[in-house]
């Protein structure tokens, strides 16, 4: 096991270490790695990659003011639009699509001279827990290449997991940036709701998703952020908030509230139970204020969850009838040409969620089904706001190790299951963050922390408190 | 697990407007049975709670369950600037002063 932050190299090539060899030194990693991995759907030509980094040398050397991620490579969910690369969301039906613009976030990397490095696998549309519903190939976890790297930002979380990229950008619609985390060892920090722009994130559940920094300690999380957070007028949910600036001191054990709610503790398997309780006593010996409760209401919040989400990927993928985007149908008869071209660009799950999706918004279902479920969400929202008002709450990350690749691709709602912990933080709103805590027979454990609405500066606390007590920042494979 | 409504099913195919052939139709309409079996615990439960519908999280028109007080949205707060009565909208050509 290797150690390795970002922050890091950042002082490194501060204090004059060139960086076209750190962008060999990661290059080198993708060469070892990338071809059982498989993390990237697309990677830059190595040449462009190494004249950046010539190009941020000369800069450097003739004392001009560089930007905050000067020389880092960020691997980019492929999800997020990029103008230099192609952004294919994983699907078929954007096969070879170019945006003709940069996301907010891209745009926000590139003024701070940080280089993209690729893009990266997820499953279709984000619409996964696993990484293998891509429609190119399933992205392998690098702490064990039989198993799953988790979804559906499983191939940021595995670039990052091997050492291909410093940073990383991957979006978290019901745990998407954060079960990946928690099976690879890495950080993933899902912001409040409208803190991070959506502008130029290829839309699935518009009211619950945020392009989400990930990185290998909670130092790094918190660099990437303070760099794509912040009000963007492209974006009308974006909140009125300026760029964050985060403290990097841990917080204190001593005076800290956790709130341990029932709901999102138990039913995990018993090695990913023993590694949460072992990190939650240390704690508590340590000083914290630990609390136990009961929201009943969260027991609805997968169904909840699924059932919003299904609605909002049914309308958002309407836009793909085979006119603006690379899937085509071949028929002279209008109906059947949109019916070929979206059966030849969706996969399974895709359409599968945009049936019930259309189900959960048709007459006749729709008040027992997407208009109860907005209902049941005001609870849990309520619910949450009012915790987080005098505690963090602290949560499993996953029910499970992650699966072997296959394992529960048979059965859709097995694969639902797997977000039964991540759901809540999405219908609330509130900013979430997973850890590494430790290892279970050589496979990752995360812990997930949830706090009020714009406190990620807590969960940056935490989270370094928490990194300090696991001596688990930065840690990579081999 | 058998397909429960098949007619439903030939409806949810025709609005989504995506072709199936027939073992994708077959599959399909199994999985979507047992799905909404699932996501049917979301009516009952609503039914109990009596809340009202949110449909964007920093909706707080509703009184928070702990009984505090009311808010309300109110557009001048939104980022998007509103003039003359229309909300501009970037994307669209809308200028936004900054």
């Amino acid at each position: 096991m290797k150690s390795r932050e970002a922050w890091q190299e950042l002082e490194k090539i501060r204090e004059g270490r060139d960086v076209v060899g750190h962008v060999e030194e990661v290059l080198a990693r993708v060469e070892k790695w990338e071809g059982e991995v498989k993390a990237y759907i697309s990677l830059e030509i190595p040449e462009l990659l190494r004249q950046r980094g010539e190009e941020l040398e000369r800069r450097l050397r003739k004392g001009e003011k560089v930007g905050k991620l000067a020389g880092l490579l960020v691997s980019v969910k492929d999800n997020i639009c990029t103008t230099a690369l192609p952004t294919t969301a994983g699907s078929r039906m954007l096969d070879g699509y170019v945006s003709p613009y940069n996301a907010t976030v891209v745009e926000r990397l590139l003024a701070e001279d940080a280089i993209v490095i690729g893009k990266t696998n997820l499953d279709e549309f984000a619409m996964g827990s696993t990484t293998e519903l891509s429609a190119f190939w399933p992205t392998r976890n690098p702490w064990d290449l039989t198993r799953v790297p988790g979804g559906s930002s499983g191939g940021s979380a595995s670039s990052l997991a091997y050492g291909g990229a410093d940073l990383s950008l991957g979006s978290d619609t019901g745990g998407s940036a954060r079960l990946p985390a928690a099976y690879t060892a890495t950080v993933g920090l899902k912001p409040t709701y409208g803190l991070v722009s959506r502008y130029g994130l290829i839309p699935y559940g518009n009211s619950l998703e945020q392009i989400s920094p990930m990185a290998r300690s909670v130092r790094d999380v918190a660099l990437l952020l303070e760099v794509i957070g912040g009000w963007d007028a492209r974006d009308a949910t974006s909140l009125r908030v300026g760029s964050p600036v985060f403290s990097l001191e841990p917080a204190e054990a001593r005076g800290q509230k956790i709130c341990l709610v029932k709901e999102m503790v138990e039913g995990a398997e018993e090695p990913v139970e023993k590694l949460f309780w072992n990190v939650v006593e240390k704690l508590s010996s340590e000083g914290a204020e630990l609390e136990e409760v009961r929201i009943p209401v969260l027991s609805k919040a997968l169904p909840t969850y699924y059932t919003i989400a299904f609605a909002e990927a049914a309308s958002n993928l309407a836009r793909y009838a085979g006119i603006f985007y690379p899937s085509k149908g071949s028929s002279g008869i209008w109906e059947e040409y949109v019916g070929e071209a979206r059966a030849k660009g969706f996969g399974r799950e895709v359409k599968r969620r945009i049936l019930m999706g259309v189900y959960a918004l048709s007459e006749g279902f729709r008040d027992e089904f997407y208009v109860a479920a907005t209902r049941v969400r005001r609870a849990i929202r309520d619910e949450v706001l009012k915790l987080t008002r005098r505690c963090i709450i602290a949560a499993q990350a996953s029910p499970i190790l992650p699966p072997r690749i296959g394992e529960r691709l048979d059965d859709p709602l097995k694969l639902y299951y797997m977000d039964m912990y991540t759901v809540v933080a999405n219908l609330a709103g509130v900013p979430a963050l997973v850890q590494p805590i430790g290892f279970s027979h050589g496979l990752p454990v995360g812990i997930q922390w949830i706090a009020g609405p714009l406190e990620e500066q807590k969960l940056i606390s935490l989270g370094l408190l928490v990194e300090s007590l696991t001596g688990l920042a930065g840690v990579m494979v081999d | 697990m058998e397909c429960k409504d098949k007619e439903v099913m030939e409806k949810l195919v025709e609005i989504a407007k995506i072709s199936l052939n027939e073992e994708e139709r077959k599959t399909l309409c199994d999985e979507l049975s047992r799905i909404a079996e699932y996501l049917k615990a979301v009516g009952e439960a609503a039914r109990e709670l009596g809340t009202e519908p949110l449909y964007y999280v920093w909706d707080l028109g509703g009184p928070l369950r702990d009984g505090g007080e009311s808010h309300r949205v109110d557009v001048r707060e939104l980022p998007t600037k509103v003039k003359d009565g229309h909300i501009a909208v970037p994307w669209r050509g809308g200028r936004v002063e900054e």
